[in-house]
C-alpha cells in the first residue's frame, strides 16, 4: 500500500500557451517534478480554486520535462484554464489509467481516427508510433473536423504524411471559402482506406457522437470489436477507480481505461451516452 | 491479523461497561443509543461513550453505516499549492465502534477492497481503519427490512470483527475475532468468566432462531439464481421502469448504504491563503453525477440512474471482486420515502427470468 495521498496536486506552471483554433488552446506545463507517463494514460489538471479535469497529454511519453495538454473550452474548469497565461500556477495528478497498447500494435497497420480536439491524446500516441515507426507496418491517420478553421496542429499535417509508412488525411463537416479538401464527417473518409483490416487496429478518439458512428463504421467495414480501441470519456474524479462515475460495466474507464478495447464494454448499458 | 487463537468468555453487563470505561480511556468509544424517529420506529445512532454510561444491546443495527467513520461524508484531503503533507495532520486518534451488526461487519469487505487495495490506497480511509476497533453484536431484533439472509450471511458475524457479543442472561458472550480483541480480552481479564457451556448453548441457539426468524419473512423474496445472474440477464427489462415511478432521487439509499462509496472531489479557496480540496459522499442518483461539461451524461435517465445502483452492487462488484456489494442491511428500503424494496425489486427481475411469480 502506497503511502502518498493520490488526492494532492503536484505543483507544476504554465510555460507557454499555444493557439490552436478559436476555442482550443495547447498550455504547456512544467511540473516541479518529472512525471512519466505511457501514451493514452491522462492527468488530473488543477485550475486552482476551481477544480479539476481530466486530459491526456498531447506531447510525448519520451521528453517530460514539459507536457502539453490541448483543451477546449467546455465547462468552467477548462474556460478558466484557457485563460491562463505563462507563469501561471497550476497543479498535476497522475498518471492515471493503462494507456495505448502500443506493444499489441507491432506489425500491425494502425488506423488512427480523430475527431475534433480528439486529435490531441492520439498525437502522444503518433508521436511513440513515428519513433519506431519500423515496427508497425502503417500509420493511417483520418482527422475530421467542423471547419478548417477547427482543426489542431495544422502546421503538423505535411510533415506526418511524409513520414515513410504514414499517410495523413483530413476533412471538415463544413467547407468554407478556399477549402479545397474533403468535406464530410470523417465516417466519410473510412471507406477505402487500402489498410489490410485483418492486419489492423483502429484507434479512435473524438465526441462521443464521433466514437459512435465511427464504431459503427469500423464494424461495417470488417473491423472485429476486438480491433477496436476507444479513448472513452466519462466524467472523472478520482482518477482511482474510487469515486465511482466514470465507469462502463465493471470498468472505470480511469483505471482500466480511458482507452478501452470495444470488444469489451460494447455489451453494457449506456456506452454512448447522449 | 487472523490467528489462530480466539477466545471466548462471559462479561456481566456491568462488567461490559467498565470494558467500555476502560477502552474510552484509550480513545472514543461510540455506541448506540436509541432514538425515536416520531414514526413509531426507534432507531439506533452512534453517541460517543462518556465513563459510567449504561450500555444498552439493542439486538438491532444502527441507521448510521460505519462508513460514516471510516470514509467520512466530507473531508479535507488536499492544500495546494503543495506545501505540508496533509498526511501528517491525519489524527491517529483510536476509535472504539461498539454495536455494528453482522451485515455492517460486512460491509468494510466493499470498502476495503476500494480504498486499501490498489496502488492508490486512500490514505485517509486506511488510517481511520487502522485506528478503529470493532465490537459487533449478534442481531436478536431483526426487523421487517433485514435481508442478511438473501445476501448469502446471517444475523451475527462470522469475521471482520475485534470483539463480537452476544446476550445471554445477565451479560454477553465475548468472543475475539482478532489480535486486537485478544489482547483487550487479556488486558481486562478481571472482567471476565468462562462461559458456561449453558450459555454457549443459548448464544447458538439464539443464532439459529435469529436466523431462521430473518429467513421466513423473506420467504416471498427468495430467488431462483444468484443476484448476478438475474442482474445480468434482466440489464434492459422494462421492468426497472415500473419500480423507479416512485424514486424521487433523494440519494437515500445510497447515503445510508453502508457499501456506497461515492464521492467527489471539490477544490475551494482555503481559509488562510491557497487552496483546498474536499472529498465528500456523491450519490448517482443524481443527474450532476456524471453529467459532463457540455452537458452530456451517459446515465441520462433516472431509470438508468436507479439500475446502476443494483448494476454496481450486485453484477459489477462480482465481476471485479467476487463479492457482492450487499449486505442485506435493509437501510436502503428503511430510508426510501418512494417505498422502493431492493428485495421486491429483485423478486420482479427474477420472475421474469423464471416466468413465475404473480406479475
Amino acid at each position: 500500500m502506497s503511502d502518498t495521498n493520490p488526492y494532492a496536486p503536484l505543483n507544476a506552471t504554465v510555460v507557454k500557451v499555444i493557439d490552436e483554433t478559436p476555442t482550443i488552446r495547447t498550455l504547456v506545463v512544467r511540473p516541479e517534478e518529472e512525471i512519466p507517463f505511457r501514451s493514452g494514460q491522462f492527468m488530473q489538471l488543477t485550475m486552482p480554486g476551481l477544480g479539476e479535469a481530466p486530459f491526456t497529454p498531447s506531447s510525448s511519453p519520451n521528453d517530460i520535462e514539459t507536457l502539453d495538454f490541448t483543451i477546449l473550452r467546455m465547462g468552467k474548469v477548462t474556460k478558466a484554464l484557457l485563460e491562463v497565461n505563462e507563469g501561471t500556477p497550476v497543479g498535476l495528478r497522475g498518471p492515471f489509467g493503462k494507456g495505448y497498447p502500443v506493444d499489441k500494435f507491432e506489425g500491425k497497420e494502425i488506423l488512427v481516427v480523430g475527431g475534433g480536439v480528439g486529435l490531441a491524446p492520439l498525437r502522444s500516441l503518433l508521436y511513440v508510433l513515428f519513433d519506431n515507426i519500423d515496427r508497425y507496418k502503417r500509420v493511417s491517420i483520418k482527422y475530421g473536423a467542423r471547419t478548417p478553421n477547427d482543426r489542431v496542429y495544422r502546421d503538423s499535417y505535411e510533415r506526418w504524411h511524409e513520414i515513410p509508412k504514414v499517410d495523413f488525411q483530413d476533412t471538415v463537416d463544413v467547407g468554407e471559402n478556399g477549402w479545397n479538401g474533403h468535406v464530410g464527417v470523417v465516417t466519410t473518409i473510412l471507406d477505402d482506406t487500402g489498410i489490410d483490416i485483418s492486419n489492423s487496429y483502429a484507434v479512435v478518439c473524438g465526441p462521443e457522437i464521433m466514437l459512435k458512428f465511427v464504431t459503427f463504421k469500423l464494424l461495417e467495414i470488417g473491423y472485429a470489436p476486438e480491433q477496436i480501441y476507444l479513448s472513452m470519456n466519462r466524467r472523472m474524479s478520482c482518477g482511482t477507480g474510487k469515486c465511482g462515475r466514470c465507469n462502463i460495466g465493471p470498468y472505470y474507464l480511469c483505471k482500466d481505461g480511458p482507452d478501452m478495447n470495444y470488444a469489451l464494454i460494447k455489451d453494457y448499458p449506456n456506452v454512448f451516452g447522449m | 491479523m487472523m490467528n489462530a487463537e480466539r477466545t471466548t468468555r462471559f462479561i456481566s453487563e456491568d462488567n461490559f461497561g467498565k470494558l467500555l470505561d476502560s477502552l474510552s480511556r484509550a480513545g472514543t468509544v461510540f455506541a448506540p443509543e436509541a432514538v425515536d424517529d416520531r414514526r413509531g420506529n426507534m432507531n439506533y445512532r452512534y453517541r460517543p461513550w462518556n465513563e459510567g454510561m449504561k450500555f444498552v444491546h439493542y439486538g438491532y443495527r444502527p441507521s448510521q453505516p460505519l462508513k460514516t467513520f471510516l470514509f467520512r461524508s466530507r473531508v479535507k484531503v488536499a492544500e495546494y499549492p503543495a506545501s505540508a503533507d496533509t498526511v501528517q495532520k491525519l489524527s491517529d486518534e483510536k476509535i472504539f465502534i461498539v454495536g455494528a451488526a453482522a451485515c455492517d461487519v460486512l460491509s468494510l469487505k466493499s470498502l476495503d477492497v476500494l480504498f486499501l487495495q490498489d496502488e492508490f490506497t486512500d490514505i485517509f480511509y486506511r488510517v481511520r481503519r487502522e485506528n478503529t476497533v470493532l465490537i459487533s453484536i449478534d442481531c436478536t431484533e431483526p426487523r421487517e427490512t433485514c435481508f442478511c439472509t438473501l445476501a448469502g450471511h446471517g444475523p451475527h458475524p462470522e469475521s471482520g470483527y475485534d470483539l463480537n457479543i452476544a446476550k445471554t442472561e445477565g451479560g454477553y458472550i465475548i468472543e475475539s475475532g482478532s489480535d486486537t480483541g485478544e489482547a483487550i480480552l487479556g488486558d481486562n481479564e478481571t472482567l471476565l468468566s468462562d462461559a458456561s457451556p449453558s450459555a454457549i448453548h443459548t448464544r447458538d441457539e439464539q443464532r439459529r432462531e435469529t436466523a431462521e426468524k430473518v429467513r421466513n419473512r423473506n420467504r416471498e423474496y427468495e430467488l431462483g439464481g444468484t443476484r448476478h445472474d438475474i442482474l445480468q440477464a434482466q440489464r434492459e427489462s422494462d421492468e426497472w421502469y415500473d419500480h423507479v415511478r416512485t424514486c424521487i432521487e433523494c440519494g437515500a439509499c445510497l447515503f445510508a448504504c453502508p457499501t456506497c462509496h461515492c464521492f467527489l472531489l471539490q477544490d475551494q479557496p482555503a481559509a488562510n491563503e491557497g487552496y483546498e480540496r474536499i472529498k465528500k459522499w456523491d450519490a448517482c442518483a443524481y443527474a450532476g453525477y456524471s453529467r459532463m461539461s457540455g452537458g452530456s451524461s451517459p446515465r441520462l435517465g433516472l431509470m438508468e440512474r436507479f439500475r446502476h445502483r443494483y448494476l454496481h452492487k450486485l453484477e459489477y462488484y462480482p465481476k471485479n471482486f467476487d463479492f457482492e456489494a450487499c449486505t442485506g442491511c435493509g437501510r436502503c428500503i428503511e430510508g426510501c420515502m418512494g417505498k422502493i424494496d431492493m428485495r421486491k425489486v429483485l423478486k420482479a427481475l427474477d420472475s421474469i427470468a423464471t416466468g413465475v411469480g404473480d406479475r
